[in-house]
Parts: C-alpha cells; structure tokens; sequence
C-alpha cells in the first residue's frame, strides 16, 4: 500500500499511521491558520507565541509524514521532534511568565 | 466587461462587506483572477475597500464610510454580539459586556476600542469613573444588523481570540 516506509513498520501499520499524520496535519493547520488571523487582529507577543506553538505542532506532523515515507531519517525525526517538544514547553511557559502578576487596571 | 468580473461584483454586491478569502471561496475562482478583477473593479471605482485589523471588506457604491466600518465589524462575531447588546440599552458599562457576555476584561476592551475607533460607538465614563458604551447611530446600526452575518471561520478566530484572552489576560 505504501512503497518506501522504514523497517520499524509493517504496511498496514504505515497506512494507519499515515492516515492519523494527514489528519493531524489538517486539524494542525487550521488551528494555525486560525491562530495567525488572531495574531494579525491583536498583534500581541502572547499571540504571537500561541501562533508560532501552532505552527510548531504542524511541522511535528509534516515531519511524521516524511519519516513514514522514509524522506525523514528516524535519527533526524527524534531530533527535531522532541525539540519542538521543548520549544512548546518554553514558548507557552514564557507566555506565561511575561505577563507577570494581575494588575489593577 | 468579462463574465468573471460581473460574477465579482454581483457577488460583492450581495454580500457587502465580504473578504478576499470569502469571495474566492464561493465563487470557486483562483485567487490570483479574484485579485486581478478586484483591482480592476478598485481602479473602476465600482468598489470600495475598507481595511480593518488586516482584512479588507469589499463593498459595491453606495455605503458611506461609516456604514462599511459597521458592516465590516458586524462581520465579526464577538464584535457583533457587543454591538447587539449595546442595542439593547442606552448605554452599557465595560463591566456588565464582560459579566453578561461571559468575556474577558481584555476581550471587552479590545472590542471597545475597536468599535470606538470605527466611530460605531462612543465611550464614556459615569460619575464613578467607570467605563461604558453607547452606539453613534443604533437606529442604523440595527438595519445593518440584518444585512450580514459572520462566516465560519470568523466564528473560529473569534473563539480563538477570547480563548487566549481568557487563558493569558483574564
């Protein structure tokens, strides 16, 4: 079903998995898409941040698709993944750390 | 004049205050042939823009710039439901659009100035200081009301912004 996938999976499970990747993409770039329309309205850093966490989880789900189809060595795949792990986890946590206590208005 | 740009500008007539987006959407045209006859029709002068935070809206003649400004906003979904509550009263402090709207404070004041700034409505502050809203024109405002409705994916940036308003600003 699927030509050129990696030796850590059969083809059926290649298939599941891309199927799961596609999605994952799609719901992924609408959420970024909505993002950077929320961003272009406020231009705020936090928006900002929330767009580029967005952005982040659809690269995740590209580089899947590419590691699937053998593009992606699994070297490569872990590196880059768990790196976005860690850019989401600093970016939604400076998100949150800027903007410091509630203030009276 | 072509069978495309007459398509454009029917469609923008029907649905004043339309996007780009929106237009390439239901027209199923490419996006490049909608830029080329909008910018035909622009420099015609059988169109009219307005821009507001990034998105331009697309009107046929015979809306003032007001008119647009409220239509274009009226588009929106949050936005929206604050000019129909605002409707509803002669005047509605910042508080009262966040508790009975369940909004945050920053969602509140954004929509706020936004409106302001549009001069679809005025803000002022009561003998205790506290902020409130009245609509310029609510007589207008309200047969605009029935002229268009937000798309989906206005609902859906609209949701996203009060998210993230709720989850970072309160």
């Amino acid at each position: 079903m699927v030509g050129a996938v990696g030796e850590w999976l059969t083809g059926t499970e290649a298939a599941v998995l891309l199927v799961i990747l596609v999605l994952a993409t799609l719901g992924t770039a609408t959420l970024f898409l909505i993002g950077l329309a929320g961003y272009r309205r406020r231009r705020t850093r936090t928006y900002l941040l929330m767009t580029v966490v967005l952005g982040l989880l659809v690269v995740r789900s590209v580089v899947g698709i590419g590691t699937v189809l053998g593009a992606v060595p699994m070297p490569v795949h872990h590196l880059i993944e768990h790196s976005s792990d860690l850019a989401v986890a600093a970016l939604v946590l400076y998100a949150l750390l800027q903007l410091g206590p509630p203030s009276l208005e | 004049m072509t069978e495309v740009r007459q398509q454009v500008l029917e469609h923008v007539d029907a649905h004043p205050g339309v996007h780009y987006k929106g237009l390439v959407r239901e027209l199923d045209i490419a996006a490049g042939q909608a830029q080329y006859h909008l910018r035909r029709l622009l420099d015609a002068r059988e169109l009219d823009v307005e821009k507001i935070q990034g998105r331009t809206h697309y009107f046929t003649d015979g809306y003032d710039g007001w008119e647009r400004r409220t239509i274009a906003l009226l588009r929106r979904e949050t936005t929206r439901h604050v000019i129909v509550y605002a409707l509803d009263s002669d005047g509605v402090s910042a508080m009262e659009l966040a508790d009975e709207l369940d909004l945050a404070r920053s969602t509140v004041s954004f929509h706020v100035s936004t409106l302001v700034e549009a001069g679809v409505a005025e803000k002022y502050f009561d003998s205790k200081g506290r902020a409130h809203l009245r609509l310029t024109r609510p007589a207008e405002t309200r047969s605009l009301l029935e002229a268009v409705t937000p798309s989906l994916s206005d609902r859906l940036v609209d949701r996203f912004t009060r998210l993230v308003d709720a989850s970072f600003h309160g």
